[in-house]
């Protein structure tokens, strides 16, 4: 038997909310047979036909569609979430944004290339990833020949996709852009239904040799990342580098030392993200306080909890109104070094934008569902109608502080308006969404 | 291929806060605020914040104040350009053909820029940038950067954020610290970001900034009995610690500070705002600014500018964005405030001095930036590096260390404590006015105009080390009156100056030129520190007759002498020698053969002597002393006259020293006093003026025509076989009519001891000199050189190789 509380936190963790559903079908079992089955997805299916190609004229509402259909798979659609939170963290790592891309189709389809391979081998994503026409438009590459080397690729794939900066030389940075010159995308033509197509041009690649990592020799650009991540040294600290973040994504901020020291030799022999996740989410350190305490939800985490738990989706809420003022909009990470965590979630400006959203969700719950025993005090004292905001947020258990605060409220607003009021209901929803429980991870 | 109008990356550096310190406050200091323990009154990191005395839960943060700031306080406006803004494209050196060379696919055509001199312009876009600058209240300080730059966004930014001496990953940025000295009540209201993020910039050790998103807040900003009990319900979250952990009571806490802000700036966001990624957050910061809550720091910045490819149409429009950004602030801004706030751009970094095949141009290192506002002496600061010899994918060097920004509005506009907030002494620019100044009104200088010449009896304009004086202090400048002073008409609109620097406390130049023209990038004269050094100078007058006398570096006492002047009405015209000696006192020469004594003086006949015509009223002769046996002047005035505090040139035993001398005759004499030792001194006469005809001179603002150090793409001293510099045609010298150019040529980095002699181009060397040349030295003088029948001036160099740099200050028509 699964440890209620040990479970409640994996899930919410891994799949965004506890969903009674999964406590009930996973509770029976053990921690490990609950950690295996959040991590058997079942077949990844195709993106909505709608998102297949680009479309003249409709490259908005194919950005605003491409959104509402991710969060609704990460609130409702998909059966194992880990997938959706997986395909997130490849989506803040291996960073790519609509801003620049200015294809919802190439960026779905790189999304897609990380749904497929959320949890399979690091390598292979990897080489994938670096000739994914999103990324080859985003870091330039796509204009990387012999010619005229563009580095901007070479460098952000070492300093912030394997190695972090400071374990490579300027020098390999220069290397590492002649091997990849000549890597880019088919020339356009106007029959083609979408234009994005990664073309390798042998005539642009710089086939002379090149000295990286102190090795001469013809480079080409999948051998620089065969070498980052073979090298006997090098695939150590790009191991260090992928499961320190992990861990930051997943349980707290600074992994202890005995975590990385048991996890991180193990991911570089044989680069199996499944196999790392799961040694992660066995670790005792995922469970302690560090962990339970060490993460406030992102925004896009709050909004699929909010989604799910008011039950409303996201063509009812359109939360991709409200992304940018949190400060984390889909399909376009702020930069190349993707989101942070934690603090970086906080203060006025996205405070604001969060309590914005939270009262907007507030008044399509009382106008949508029936609420009025909230605020008739002949039906719920203010204890039940605290109760049952709690339960419709997942908020249990309470913090003293939070309810002494909805019940002061409560107290106040009834004194001064001691009637059925859609303020005390909006409010009393709103101080929910807005609880500090809410919004711990 | 793509459509080439694709934005470019969104290369914002969101650098908030550290990921492993709640709110980006320190632990200490939030364990304390939720009443954790912790002994109070730590101090962290040695920054100097005492850990807030004054936090108690729950009841702080309304009684925060937000007031009007004090009646001296000035305000900071930050405007980042993320993504590493291109300087060179933003200043433009189109007087440098590398710069064209380098960037042939993208390089502003000169005759597009906004010159600024005969150097360098601004953007074309920058039009209203362009019209500040005019009006003297744009500094634009150049080769911006640090020591060993690492070329990723983030550690630039975090580099630029953090403001510190130290290279560690610290978690505070400047603005942070600087609120963290500030002392008494906290105030939330201090410095604020517009936008949605907090950057690394605003969070100290125990303060930090607010963010205010530029659409205005919708919660927190209403006032109805409802709102209010939600606002204070949703306040009382953060009442106590709800021992869930640090982020959980972090999150309470931000939620309380978004209400009271949202109340606060709740009244800025009536009304429209226009549009704009810089327009927007510009107009909201004055508006704020107007408001007078308390604000301090203002950080409104945009991005866009990681222009890798397709940088002429990208770049273009991020400048027409900046200029329409600072046209919205001044247009919104009360004029009240309009010489208390001053304006900084930042950036992570330049960009390559070469483009790249995809019309744009990688991360590079240093940078231009501007300081803007009334209060701000405008002109050109700091130096742009050299571009000669650089490969592809070569990065310039820096000259100004990008922390000097930071301590010159710290002390300048915040109130001090530069050396606490950055963790070092970084020499402060003096850029900024005197308190309760602001920058001269819109104006245009004279045209140049061709004039005639009336000799004086030396006098002195300034001696700044008299009573009440004060040496020039580093990139300072002092303006001295010349028309209406000494005898000098006001209607005088150039005028011959003798220049002399003393006690300078290291290596610098001093820069000459027409008050209210803008300082051109060009030097008068040199000193090596502790040295006194004169130098002749010719001189158009700017604004009510006066002339601006910048120092580049340490400080530095200027004496200033006129000896003549020019004016439009008829007096006296010009005609050029072969040179003659009139006088050399080592062989008998036009006096006895005998050193002068000290403190004695001689007379020289000039007029009517070796082609100068008796008629002369006034002499150019080049005078030098040699074998001095003392320290000492000499001066040189007309004789008949009661002899002037004045001098020429300077001396200490054992040098040889030249300097050019125009002056005034007395009966056909001049007067030569030696003031210490006994000298030998030397005359050669290089021309006259006289009534009637001759060569008109037209005075125009200095412009540099040669620097052997950069120009034509590298590094080529001069040697044995003379440079020939063409003159007409440029930097403000018409192309007909022009029969001698005023120079001021200096010498640098010579290998060999020996002289430097102008000549007309196509002629043969005479033997005559111009300008001694000592190895390893640095020395200007000023030289009027006739112009050869191809346009151009000859520069031969007579030992060894040396640098020669020559600037123009005006020229002769017949």
């Amino acid at each position: 038997m699964a440890d209620l509380a040990q479970l409640t936190h994996l899930l919410r963790r891994t799949e965004y909310i506890a969903r009674p559903s999964r406590i009930a079908a996973l509770q029976g079992g053990t921690l490990d047979a609950a950690i295996d089955d959040i991590l058997n997805f079942p077949a990844t299916p195709a993106v909505p036909s709608y998102l297949q190609s680009d479309i003249d004229g409709e490259g908005w509402d194919q950005y605003v569609f491409a959104t509402k259909w991710w969060f609704d798979r990460m609130a409702f659609d998909s059966t194992r979430p880990l997938q959706e939170k997986m395909t997130m963290f490849w989506h803040g790592h291996f960073t790519s944004s609509n801003d620049k891309v200015n294809s919802t189709y190439a960026m779905v389809k790189q999304n897609q290339l990380y749904r497929v391979n959320a949890v399979g081998n690091f390598q292979a994503l990897t080489q994938a990833m670096a000739i994914e026409p999103a990324m080859l438009v985003y870091l330039d590459n796509q204009d990387n020949t012999k010619g005229s080397p563009n580095e901007n690729f070479a460098r952000e794939l070492m300093e912030l996709f394997t190695l972090g900066v400071g374990n490579y030389a300027e020098s390999d940075v220069e290397a590492s852009a002649r091997a990849w010159t000549g890597y880019g995308l088919t020339p356009w033509q106007s029959s083609m239904p979408t234009y994005m197509h990664y073309e390798y041009h042998d005539n642009q690649h710089d086939k002379t040799n090149k000295t990286f990592f102190g090795k001469t020799q013809a480079w080409t650009g999948p051998q620089i990342i065969d070498e980052i991540l073979t090298n006997p040294t090098k695939k150590l600290v790009a191991s260090k580098f992928i499961v320190t973040k992990l861990w930051e994504y997943f349980a707290h901020p600074g992994p202890p030392q005995a975590v990385l020291d048991a996890l991180v030799p193990s991911f570089a022999a044989d680069w199996n993200i499944k196999t790392l996740l799961k040694a992660m989410f066995l670790r005792s350190e995922f469970y302690a306080t560090a962990a339970t305490q060490g993460l406030l939800r992102s925004p896009v985490e709050w909004i699929v909890a909010v989604l799910y738990s008011s039950n409303m989706r996201s063509d009812v809420l359109d939360p991709q109104w409200y992304t940018d003022g949190m400060g984390q909009t889909l399909f376009q990470p702020p930069n190349v070094a993707g989101w942070k965590n934690n603090a970086y979630w906080i203060n006025s400006s996205t405070i604001g934008a969060r309590a914005d959203f939270a009262q907007y969700v507030a008044y399509r719950l009382h106008s949508t569902n029936n609420y009025n025993n909230l605020a008739d005090k002949t039906l719920t004292t203010i204890q039940q109608a605290i109760d049952i905001v709690v339960n419709l947020f997942g908020l249990a258990p309470l913090s003293s502080v939070t309810l002494n605060a909805m019940t002061t409220y409560m107290t106040a607003q009834r004194a001064a308006e001691p009637w059925v009021s859609w303020a005390e209901i909006d409010n009393l929803l709103t101080m929910g969404l807005l609880a500090p429980e809410m919004h711990q991870a | 291929m793509l459509d080439p109008d694709i934005s470019t990356a969104d290369a914002r550096a969101l650098l908030s806060f550290s990921d492993n310190d709640p709110s980006g406050y320190s632990r200490r200091r939030f364990l304390q605020m939720v009443g954790w323990g912790v002994g109070g009154g730590a101090v962290l990191g040695g920054l100097g914040s005492t850990v807030f005395p004054n936090m108690v839960p729950g009841q702080l943060r309304d009684a925060w104040a937000a007031g009007p700031i004090g009646p001296n306080d000035n305000i900071l406006v930050l405007v980042g350009m993320y993504g590493g803004n291109d300087g060179l494209n933003t200043v433009v050196p189109f007087n440098n053909p590398l710069y064209y060379q380098y960037r042939s696919n993208i390089a502003i055509p000169g005759n597009q820029a906004l010159h600024l001199d005969g150097n360098v312009g601004l953007h074309p876009k920058l039009t209203f940038l362009k019209s500040l600058y005019d009006q003297q209240e744009v500094a634009i300080v150049q080769g911006v950067g640090y020591p060993n730059p690492d070329l990723s966004h983030f550690n630039s930014m975090a580099t630029w954020l953090q403001g510190n001496a130290s290279t560690q990953n610290l978690l505070t940025g400047w603005i942070g610290r600087w609120l963290d000295g500030l002392g008494g009540a906290e105030d939330l209201f201090k410095a604020a970001v517009i936008g949605s993020d907090l950057p690394l910039s605003f969070v100290g050790q125990s303060r930090r900034g607010i963010a205010i998103p530029d659409w205005g807040f919708d919660f927190g900003g209403r006032t109805q009995p409802n709102d209010m009990r939600l606002y204070n319900a949703v306040k009382s979250l953060s009442s106590t610690s709800a021992g869930r952990g640090p982020w959980f009571d972090a999150f309470a806490q931000a939620e309380h500070t978004q209400i009271d802000v949202a109340q606060m700036v709740a009244p800025v966001f009536a009304g429209d705002i226009p549009d704009g990624s810089l327009v927007r957050p510009m107009t909201v910061a004055a508006r704020l600014i107007n408001a007078n809550i308390g604000l301090r720091v203002i950080d409104a910045s945009f991005d866009n500018f990681d222009t890798h490819s397709d940088e002429p149409n990208d770049h273009e429009a991020r400048m027409e964005e900046f200029d329409a950004g600072l046209q919205a602030f001044f247009g919104t801004l009360d004029t009240q405030w309009r010489s208390r706030v001053t304006i900084l751009t930042f950036s992570e970094f330049g960009r390559t001095p070469w483009s790249n095949d995809s019309l744009g141009t990688d991360h590079g290192t240093s940078n231009n930036h501007f300081v803007i506002g009334a209060n701000v002496k405008g002109g050109l600061y700091g130096q742009q590096p050299s571009l000669a010899g650089l490969d592809q994918w070569d990065r310039m060097d820096f000259n100004v260390d990008f922390r000097s920004l930071y301590s010159t509005v710290i002390d300048g506009i915040l109130g001090g404590g530069s050396s606490t907030v950055l963790g070092g002494n970084y020499p402060t620019i003096d850029l900024f006015r005197p308190a309760g100044t602001v920058g001269a009104p819109i104006h245009a200088i004279a045209p140049s105009v061709a004039t005639d010449f009336v000799g004086m009896v030396p006098a002195r304009l300034i001696d700044t080390r008299d009573p009440g004086g004060s040496p020039i202090g580093p990139q300072g400048s002092i303006t001295v009156h010349v028309a209406g002073y000494q005898g000098v008409p006001n209607t005088a609109v150039a005028a011959v100056l003798n220049v002399t620097a003393v006690g300078a406390t290291s290596a610098s130049y001093v820069t000459v030129w027409p008050t209210g023209g803008g300082r051109p990038q060009t030097s008068t004269l040199n000193v090596n520190g502790n040295d006194v050094v004169p130098n002749l100078v010719i001189t158009k007058l700017g604004d009510s007759g006066q002339v601006d006398i910048y120092n580049n570096a340490g400080t530095v006492d200027c004496v200033v002498d006129v000896v003549g002047y020019f004016q439009e009405a008829s007096a006296s015209r010009f005609t050029s020698m072969s040179p003659a000696r009139v006088l050399d006192t080592r062989t008998g020469t036009g006096a006895p053969q005998a050193p002068i004594g000290p403190a004695s003086s001689i007379d020289v006949q000039v007029g009517g002597q070796l082609g100068v015509d008796a008629k002369a009223d006034s002499v150019v002769m080049n005078v030098t002393v040699t074998d001095p046996t003392g320290t000492g002047f000499i001066t040189v005035w007309p004789t008949g006259t009661t002899m002037p505090t004045a001098s020429n040139l300077n001396f200490v035993p054992g040098q040889t020293v030249p300097n050019l001398v125009i002056a005034k005759l007395g009966k056909g004499k001049v007067s030569i006093y030696n003031s210490g030792g006994a000298s030998q001194v030397l005359a050669d006469v290089l021309g006259y003026f006289k009534s009637g005809d001759g060569a008109r001179l037209t005075a125009i603002a200095p412009a540099r025509l040669l620097d052997t150090r950069t120009d034509g793409g590298a590094s080529k001293p001069v040697a044995q076989t003379p440079l020939v510099l063409p003159v007409v045609g440029r930097r403000g010298v018409p192309t007909n009519s022009v029969t001698a150019v005023v120079l001021n040529v200096t010498a640098t980095e010579g290998t060999s001891n020996g002289y430097v002699t102008a000549f007309p181009s196509g002629e043969t060397a005479p033997l005559a000199s111009n300008l001694n040349v000592r190895a390893g030295d640095t020395r200007a003088n000023l030289v009027i050189a006739k112009v050869g029948a191809d346009g151009a001036v000859a520069l031969f160099n007579s030992a060894g190789t040396v640098h020669l740099i020559a600037d123009v200050v005006g020229y002769f028509t017949d």
